[in-house]
């Protein structure tokens, strides 16, 4: 166990590191990927089998996926973006560095952040996923069906948004071409061939 | 069941909900065609929503009270479907002239709506959350539904990626509640945040709500989206944004932060005191230079935001009420005024500059009067409805013994009396420019005039109303 902690997340670290370094962009989204996909492992260890397989499905499966094409499909400069790094350093340095500061402090002050109040109740010792379930349909149904309200409103959406019929565009009309008959499209007429003799 | 014990307490919801599908699979079959029969089913819709509101109960909680009806919520939602089927019945022309009619702008609406029915009876983060969000995504869609436009795709951008920002910021915010209390239910937060005092998580995540919330109600340091998106969307998506939204935001910030964190005033009335004063000065003084009118009024929406957080931040009930008072004065005459804005067309192109409507008097006079009085309202002259409102505002303040927050109103409020006046000399004392030879439209100028009606006899109804506030508040 500990073991694969060490493996899991140096693989983290260490690719996490090549998403900033490498020089292709296509390697830094399949690092990301690799990213992902190790602290999956990592929420796997914890016990949080649920949250690792949301990960791997929403992060690796869509928006990694998203990324790639976007890299591969816009003709993104490589320079511009390099000189970008050496334009936002010292402001980028300073972030990360208040950033860290934080994470040090409310680590120091874990019993702050540490609640009393929540008891989990697993008696039965049922899976996350079980326990998730259990509730979501019942307890939160209320909130389940507006989330679907809300995944139907981003459907229309981007249906409206990119959805355009626009004119001079010839496109492929199935049932107009299963409904043509033969009288529609051939005719026959008597030619009087005059020149033949 | 006992999770929804009793369906009555959902029903408008449920028929926004119901008739929204039914009329999105109408829709997709008539394919932009007739559409004026979809808009009459929308406007159906609406009122049966507002009909289903008699059959609420005045007091009821649902969904492990998660979502909560009270006389207060009853009438809000109330006055925001009638402000819905107001601004869903002048649209129509103004969509067909701009080539964004398509059939998904009234349904979009309706589940827009739907969030916001949601949000003001939400008693619970998650739901407040997911309200939100559906509320706010149907209208990121709206804002960019004219896609040909440079500044509308800017605005739809800017109104996306911020408010995605804001969202998150509130669910940051939710989720540090929910890590020191265990829960995300208002009742329980009230019972936890009624005994601590010096809690700093509970402290910083009301903060990040509050933050978030104020983004959503263009308060001051969180307004900088406002004059850019309200300018490039389409002007009667802008009269949604500018009408609807605030006020269901308004709602979800005073059930927060009087119920729940009643007992943290310590807490977020400095906030409240600090977002009012810069949303008064930044929303009257910037509005000075401008010539849009709808980056003008977006400037005065900002200013009008800070009087309603007057009454916010002098935390008793007659200042509540007067704030809830103001923001009903407010969107009506706001509505109004984007109703003018709509009607203001040039053969082939919309007019949005005060020097369009030079000379207006001369050729519509009806029209110019009627304008003239909204804004006389909204500068707070006297005998019409804005004065009534800013005078309980600034009341309450003072008897709160916040008298600075009522000094600062009072000048503010004379700075910003400047422009709306000075459209109305552009109307009145100004040379004729070209001449506007449009057709006015029979609806948009039908609640012009209702809106000045009801801003200029203020007075008949202003006791009855005053003591219908009164009552839907002491239920």
């Amino acid at each position: 166990m500990n073991l694969f902690f060490f493996l899991f997340a140096s693989i983290t670290v260490l690719s996490a590191i090549a998403v900033i370094s490498s020089r292709n962009p296509v390697h830094s989204v399949l690092f990301l990927i690799l990213a992902f996909v190790n602290s999956a492992g990592l929420f796997v260890l914890a016990g949080a089998e649920f949250l690792a397989m949301i990960l791997l499905i929403v992060y690796v499966g869509a928006v990694a996926v998203l990324f790639l094409f976007v890299v591969m499909m816009l003709n993104i400069s490589l320079e511009e973006i390099k000189n970008q790094v050496k334009k936002y350093f010292y402001s980028g340095l300073f972030v990360g560095l208040v950033l860290m500061v934080e994470l040090f402090f409310s680590f120091s002050n874990l019993d702050l952040i540490r609640n009393k109040n929540i008891e989990v109740i697993n008696n039965k010792n049922l899976t996350n996923t079980h326990l998730i379930g259990s509730v979501m349909y019942t307890e939160y149904f209320f909130v389940f069906q507006l989330s679907g309200c809300i995944l139907l409103v981003a459907m229309i959406g981007a249906i409206v948004l990119t959805l355009r019929r626009r004119e001079g565009v010839l496109r492929q009309d199935i049932s107009k071409q299963v409904s043509r008959k033969k009288k529609d499209s051939i005719e026959l007429i008597n030619v009087k061939n005059d020149n033949a003799n | 069941m006992i999770y929804f014990s009793n369906l009555n307490s959902i029903l408008p919801e449920l028929v926004i909900f119901i008739s929204g599908m039914i009329l999105l699979m109408y829709g997709a079959f008539i394919k932009n065609k007739n559409l004026s029969n979809l808009n009459i089913l929308t406007l159906l819709t609406i009122f049966l929503a507002s009909i289903s509101l008699l059959f609420v109960p005045d007091k009821s909680n649902i969904a492990n009270s998660t979502f909560v009806n009270n006389l207060l919520t009853k009438y809000i939602k109330l006055f925001i479907l009638i402000l819905a089927f107001l601004v869903i019945y002048i649209s129509p022309n103004y969509l067909k002239r701009n080539q964004i009619y398509f059939f998904e702008y009234p349904i979009l609406l309706l589940f827009s709506l739907l969030g916001m029915l949601v949000m003001i009876s939400a008693n619970d983060l998650i739901v407040l959350y997911i309200s939100i969000e559906l509320q706010s995504l149907s209208l990121y869609v709206l804002v960019a539904l004219r896609r040909g436009s440079v500044k509308g795709s800017e605005a739809a951008l800017k109104y996306f990626i911020l408010g995605s920002i804001a969202s998150a910021v509130i669910l940051y915010g939710c989720s540090m509640v929910y890590s020191v209390v265990g829960s995300t239910n208002y009742e329980i937060i009230k019972q936890f945040s009624d005994q601590s005092y010096d809690n700093l998580i509970l402290s910083l995540g009301l903060v990040l709500i509050i933050s978030g919330v104020a983004f959503k109600l263009s308060a001051a340091p969180f307004h900088m989206w406002t004059p850019d998106v309200y300018e490039g969307s389409p002007t009667s998506v802008t009269t949604v944004l500018i009408t609807l939204p605030k006020l269901a935001a308004l709602v979800v910030l005073v059930n927060l932060l009087l119920f729940p964190f009643h007992n943290q005033t310590f807490t977020w009335v400095p906030i409240i005191i600090i977002i009012s004063i810069l949303s008064m000065a930044i929303g009257s003084i910037s509005a000075l230079k401008q010539d849009n009118l709808k980056r003008l009024f977006a400037f005065s929406t900002i200013s009008n935001i800070g009087y309603v957080m007057i009454g916010l931040a002098s935390v008793n009930d007659e200042s509540i009420k007067a704030s809830f008072l103001y923001i009903f004065i407010y969107t009506l005459a706001t509505l109004g005024m984007f109703s003018f804005i709509m009607i203001l067309r040039r053969e082939d192109r919309q007019l949005v500059t005060i020097s369009d409507i030079s000379g207006l008097s001369r050729s519509k006079p009806l029209l110019a009067l009627s304008v003239a009085i909204l804004l006389l309202s909204l500068a707070g002259i006297p005998p019409f409805g804005g004065f009534f409102g800013k005078l309980f505002i600034f009341t309450a303040a003072i008897e709160a013994g916040n008298l600075y927050l009522a000094i600062a109103g009072v000048i503010f409020s004379v700075i910003s009396a400047y422009y709306y006046l000075k459209i109305i000399k552009t109307m009145y004392l100004d040379e004729i420019g070209e001449e506007l030879n449009y057709i006015l439209d029979q609806k948009q100028f039908f609640v012009i005039i209702l809106m000045a009606f009801l801003m200029l006899f203020f007075v008949i109804y202003a006791n009855t109303l005053i003591s219908f506030i009164n009552f839907i508040y002491f239920q």
